[in-house]
């Protein structure tokens, strides 16, 4: 081990390590800041949903069926965005149905990370005709719809007696996970191509260092901001897809709730005999506003720890 | 370059436009067309494959049977067949054909048309789902099961226009049954070309009903238009019919409310509520009676189950009221019986009507104990007949279970709920499940599954309670009390019982009359006493009806008879 | 550029057999044959069905005879659509989702061409932020929500524009909008920084110092090279239009491909989803090969561009 220190040394001596100052460059924005409190304060409120003052966004209520927002008459309690058409609490369900979401969100990036992570370094690292067949292998995944494998797998699932709700939910995750790991796979085998060459390995290779060793030492600090950048772009697709399978009835299915979920219900008693605008209107904002704080998330990830300007 | 640019712009606006304009041919509606909102496209147009009652709505506008129902009293009117005689002992059955008659391709249709289609139905090789329907014809079974000769069905043609049909035993709703829609004839030539599989392309589909099909796009529309080669091509009033397929209720609702839809078949339950009482609907839709009986099977070989006692606790547990009112709410009645629509449950949603079995008193099995006759019941009684949580506790308790309030006994275990995924389902699922655990303090738990698992599951005794319902084949009884035998294949329950299999068997030897129907009503009496389902609702098929289409009937099997749609351009 | 041609055919080849293969097996592992009925069927019509399928072969045997079908375009009989075979459901469909998705695309690129453009000439402007900030909520909102929202403000008010269907012109009016929106949104932004990149660079400069007015400049010098993003995101852009409709499909009643799919998905129609995500996949391939070749065509050193699906 001792051989490594001399490097390792030097980087920590010359103050805070890139990944240290990217991050500083990062929270230094206010609308970085303010995103991220908008999202750790979604994750807090959808993790303590069970905990909240909320009605349960199962129990029905034919009796207030498609009340708007505000409170409610003939004793019915305050709905602050309204009431669905089986009388359901509108806002409870958004709060539940961001706990879905979200889950999924995560999960199957993490789902994901792990798959591509593991793929990209280790191609990378074993080199040679492995790493050859193992990039192509990606390459050939890339060009096919992973929507329409994602929906069959699931159909498939269901046909091998995955039925259950948790059950659903698993599959869903994993299905999803596996179709979104390509671009990490890529990014990180990039990456992990240009460190191997580096003189800092070639040195510690050489010297005898173990494999394992390395790649902890030296390649996982090199790993994290890339895949931080890659995982700010994936969480977003993921939810809007999410959002997308619900809305065909292929992907969570009740009594889960997922903003999809709301969509479709939704959309599905819109008639010109009644428009319950709050059915679209509040689902709608929540996943836009949700999406679009991802996003700029995303960018200004990317932008912290590739600064153009810092060359 | 700057040519260049200009004219990409230019030329992709110049595409989109063209697109736009030539792209898919406009369509007009022929005046006149009745297009009715079918709710999803047919799974086929093959009177032997069809099943559902989505196909069965076409193949009554394309094909006509031996007799055809009348759309509102149901009994079968002459239609192939002009006149039709029974030997005495009730036996034999000869039809006369209407002379003439022919297919849409301008074919003569004759008697050995009906055999032949009868006979493919029978067909074991092509496995046709409604194959039983003509089990009662002598050696019908034993051919369809691969037992027996083709040459030995009881079917014969002793000249080009005489059917001569002999049964097993006698069987009172025979002429009836041959107005159902797989028991229409199919075109032999052109069935035998396709080998079926493009059996029903338009320029293909050969049939003898008051219409034939000149249009059918994949989940978009079929459309019919009058036969001229049909005997009844002058009565028939609307010339084109168009089915569109669009599968949500939703969407088809709102056709039917800018005037594009004139009979929308399916309607969004959710907020049919709202819908009823807007005056837009309000004389557009009436919730008519329908023949079918939503339960809840238990497996009765699993313990509890199996006793008795347990089984009817469950079901004095609920108040079917309730369930009615606030989760089905379609004008649905709460089932105190396994035969749906007795008088009593009939006078609350339509008074006056005329119930669909008139002659078959049957005797109810209240939670109060004792038999009465159905008919002796207060409509306004009807509902709560079945409910009685002390009996049911009582009885749970008497079996040796812990219920809420006592110490002593077991506790019972917990137990699922199947249900087939949809949202109304899923809801009766999770009221059952609240509504035993507060008045049983039952552990319930729910398992979702798809509609063609749920079956295959319940088939192999896979579940505890699941939810299930049988719409009727025939106008009979039977059609309800048959499935329940032990050797029928929906039974799906385990269950089996001496007795009932007796009363059912014997019940099927007579020819009809007072007898019949008092085994028939014996049966149902042990079916809801120690049987093993939990009756639930009797159904209702609720549409929207353009106020300007009339000749759909009312009818408890939710048939329509095509041929007598009418038109009116002004609104009445 | 043959050779390019070539080995990136013959890698679409690999991926649609890759994809046939894997579908196939995990087809045949799901258990219960394709049709359960109410009734239990004699054992006769279980064997006849059973023959009829071919589900009773050894699994490579099956194999084999099922992709020398693919191959010859028979994929078989839709389990839902009992009078059709798969092709010919695809065939009926595909017409209808390649005019949507048509439409679409030059849509897409014809109002992200206008905004892109208009945002460029005046980087900063008010315009140039209203542009910007459109797109990014096209870009943010789910598609099926542009639709419900389309058709509360417009559909419902204007009996002109169907609430749903397929027909006429009029039919395509408010779904190939939904579906063109995300994209224009990216179309336009790609556009604006390739052109805004393309202002930096000295040559243009130089025509500005000769008296061009900036549209004049950008329009000779820019729009070439501004205009690679844009083309190469085309083939993507197609895919991502094509994946769209599945839900657009399903909101407007459109009888296309997606909502076939999504019914056979319901309906457990194994053998038809196994079509369309093998057409899917071969449309897919090929736009993004053509896709490489255009962008080939304008800028031969970015030959190893490659685009990728949804």
């Amino acid at each position: 081990m001792k051989p490594l220190e001399g490097p390792a040394r030097a980087a920590r001596s010359a103050g805070r390590s890139p990944n240290a100052r990217a991050l500083g460059r990062l929270m230094g924005r206010r609308t970085t800041r303010l995103a991220l409190l908008f999202l750790a304060g979604l994750v807090l409120i959808s993790a303590a949903a069970p905990l909240l003052p909320l009605a349960s966004p199962a129990e029905t209520h034919p009796e207030w069926a498609l009340a708007p927002p505000g409170a409610g008459d003939d004793g019915a309690p305050t709905a602050l965005c309204g009431r669905d058409a089986l009388g359901r609490d509108l806002l409870s369900r958004i709060v539940w149905g961001a706990r879905i979401s979200l889950l999924t969100a995560f999960a199957a990036s993490f789902v994901s990370l792990a798959i591509g992570v593991t793929w990209g370094a280790m191609a990378a690292w074993v080199g040679g005709w492995v790493d050859e067949l193992m990039m192509r292998i990606v390459d050939l995944l890339f060009s096919i719809p992973f929507i329409f494998l994602v929906i069959f797998l699931g159909t498939l699932a269901r046909g091998w007696g995955f039925t259950g709700t948790a059950a659903n939910l698993v599959v869903f995750l994993v299905t999803l996970g596996l179709a979104y790991w390509l671009t990490m796979a890529r990014v990180v085998h990039g990456q992990v191509v240009v460190w191997r060459g580096r003189e800092s390995v070639q040195a510690a290779r050489a010297l005898g260092a173990r494999r394992g060793a390395i790649l902890v030492r030296h390649l996982l600090p090199n790993l994290v901001p890339v895949v931080i950048v890659t995982l700010t772009l994936t969480i977003p697709r993921i939810l809007l897809v999410e959002a997308f399978l619900s809305y065909l009835g292929l992907g969570v299915q009740a009594p889960h709730v997922s903003w999809g979920i709301l969509a479709r219900d939704a959309v599905e008693v819109l008639t010109p005999i009644a428009t319950p605008w709050w059915l679209v209107l509040f689902p709608s904002l929540a996943i836009v506003t949700t999406l679009s704080v991802l996003q700029y998330l995303g960018d200004a990830v990317r932008d912290a720890w590739s600064p153009k300007e810092s060359y | 370059m700057s040519g260049k640019s200009k004219s990409v712009l230019a030329g992709t606006a110049v595409a989109l436009l063209a697109l736009a304009v030539l792209g898919p041919p406009g369509r007009t509606v022929p005046s006149g067309t009745v297009v009715v909102g079918l709710g999803g496209d047919p799974s086929s147009l093959d009177p032997g494959r069809v099943t559902s009652v989505r196909d069965g709505r076409l193949v009554r506008a394309l094909f006509e049977g031996l007799t055809v129902a009348d759309e509102e009293t149901l009994a079968p009117l002459p239609g192939c067949a002009a006149t039709w005689s029974v030997s005495p002992d009730q036996r034999v059955w000869s039809f006369e054909l209407v002379e003439g008659l022919r297919w849409s391709n301008g074919d003569l249709l004759v008697a050995e048309d009906f055999r032949r289609s009868w006979l493919r139905l029978l067909d074991p090789r092509e496995g046709c789902p409604y194959a039983h329907l003509l089990w009662c014809i002598e050696g019908a079974r034993a051919y369809s099961e691969g037992r027996g000769d083709r040459e030995a069905v009881g079917i014969a043609t002793p000249t080009p226009t005489r059917l001569v049909v002999r049964l097993e035993t006698p069987l009172p709703h025979f002429l009836a049954l041959t107005s159902s829609f797989p028991l229409v004839p199919v075109h032999g030539p052109s069935v035998e070309a396709s080998a079926g599989s493009a059996l029903t392309a338009p320029s293909r589909l050969v049939s003898n009903g008051p219409y034939r099909l000149v249009e059918r796009s994949l989940r978009e529309r079929v459309a019919v238009e009058r036969n001229p080669h049909s005997h009844r091509a002058a009565e028939v009033a609307v010339p084109r019919i168009e089915y569109l397929a669009t599968e949500s209720a939703t969407t088809t609702l709102n056709l039917f409310l800018s005037g594009e839809v004139h009979w929308a078949t399916a309607v969004p339950t959710t907020i049919l509520t709202r819908l009823v009482e807007d005056p837009r609907l309000a004389d557009a839709c009436t919730p008519r009676p329908h023949l079918e009986s939503a339960f809840y099977r238990v497996n009765v070989t699993r313990p509890p189950f199996d006793d008795p006692r347990v089984r009817r606790a469950l079901s004095l547990a609920i108040d079917r009221r309730v369930l009615c009112q606030e989760i089905t709410r379609c004008g649905e009645q709460p089932a105190a019986t396994f035969v749906p629509w007795p008088a009593p449950a009939l006078a609350v949603l339509a008074p006056g009507a005329t119930p669909p079995f008139p002659e078959y008193d049957r005797s109810v099995a209240p939670a109060s104990g004792g038999a009465r006759h159905a008919s002796e019941v207060a409509p306004e009684d009807w509902g709560g007949l079945l409910h009685d949580p002390e009996r049911a506790r009582a009885l749970l308790a008497e079996a040796g279970f812990r219920v809420p309030g006592r110490r002593e006994g077991a506790e019972l275990p917990g137990f699922e709920i199947h249900y087939s995924a949809s949202p109304l389902h899923q809801r009766v699922a999770e009221w059952l499940q609240e509504r035993w655990r507060e008045e049983l303090g039952l552990e319930v738990r729910l398992r979702r599954s798809e509609g063609k698992s749920a079956i295959a599951e319940q088939r192999r005794l896979d579940y505890d309670v699941s939810r299930s319902s049988w719409v009727a084949d025939y106008l009979d009884p039977m059609t309800f009390l048959e499935i329940f035998h032990s050797s029928a294949g929906p039974n799906r329950t385990g269950w089996a019982d001496a007795e009932y299999d007796r009363c059912i068997e014997e019940a099927g030897r007579k020819p009809g009359g007072e007898e019949r129907n008092r085994l028939l009503a014996a049966a149902e009496r042990i079916l809801l006493e120690r049987g093993p389902i939990i009756p639930l609702w009797y159904g209702v098929t609720t549409t929207f009806v353009s106020p300007r289409l009339e000749g759909l009937g009312a009818n408890a099997l939710d048939q329509q008879w095509p041929a007598r749609f009418r038109w009116t351009e002004e609104r009445p | 550029m043959t050779g390019i041609v070539a080995r990136r055919f013959l890698w679409l080849v690999l991926t649609l057999w890759a994809v046939f293969t894997v579908t196939f097996f995990l087809m045949r592992a799901v258990p219960g044959g394709p049709f359960s009925t109410e009734r239990k069927l004699p054992e006769i019509t279980e064997r006849a069905i059973a023959a009829k399928y071919r589900l009773d072969d050894p699994l490579l045997s099956q194999y084999r005879d099922h992709l020398g079908a693919a191959l010859r375009g028979d994929l078989g009989p839709s389990f839902s659509q009992l009078d059709y075979r798969v092709g010919a459901v695809i065939a009926e469909g595909l017409p209808k989702s390649l005019l949507l998705g048509g439409v679409s695309l030059l849509l897409a690129l014809f109002l992200g061409g206008m905004a892109g453009w208009a945002s460029a000439l005046r980087p900063r402007s008010l315009l140039d932020t209203f542009v910007m900030g459109t797109s990014s909520l096209g870009l943010a909102l789910p598609n099926f929500v542009i639709a419900s929202l389309l058709v509360m403000g417009v559909a419902f008010p204007l009996s002109a524009i169907p609430v749903a269907g397929w027909g006429g012109a009029r039919h395509l009016i408010l779904p190939s909008l939904c579906l063109s929106l995300p994209y224009a949104a990216s179309i336009a932004r790609l556009l604006r920084t390739g052109l805004l990149e393309a202002c930096s660079e000295d040559w243009f400069r130089t025509a500005r110092a000769k008296g061009w007015s900036r549209g004049e400049a950008l329009r000779r010098h820019a729009l070439r090279p501004g205009s690679i993003a844009v083309v190469s995101y085309l083939g993507p852009a197609a895919a991502g239009i094509l994946t769209g409709s599945l839900v657009i499909e399903q909101v407007f009643a459109i009888p296309g491909v997606g909502s076939h799919f999504v019914q056979a998905a319901l309906d457990r129609d194994y053998p038809l989803a196994m079509g369309v995500v093998l057409l899917y996949s071969l449309l897919v391939g090929t736009f993004n090969l053509v896709a490489d070749l255009a962008v080939l065509a304008i800028d031969p050193r970015g030959a190893n561009a490659s685009g990728g699906a949804e």
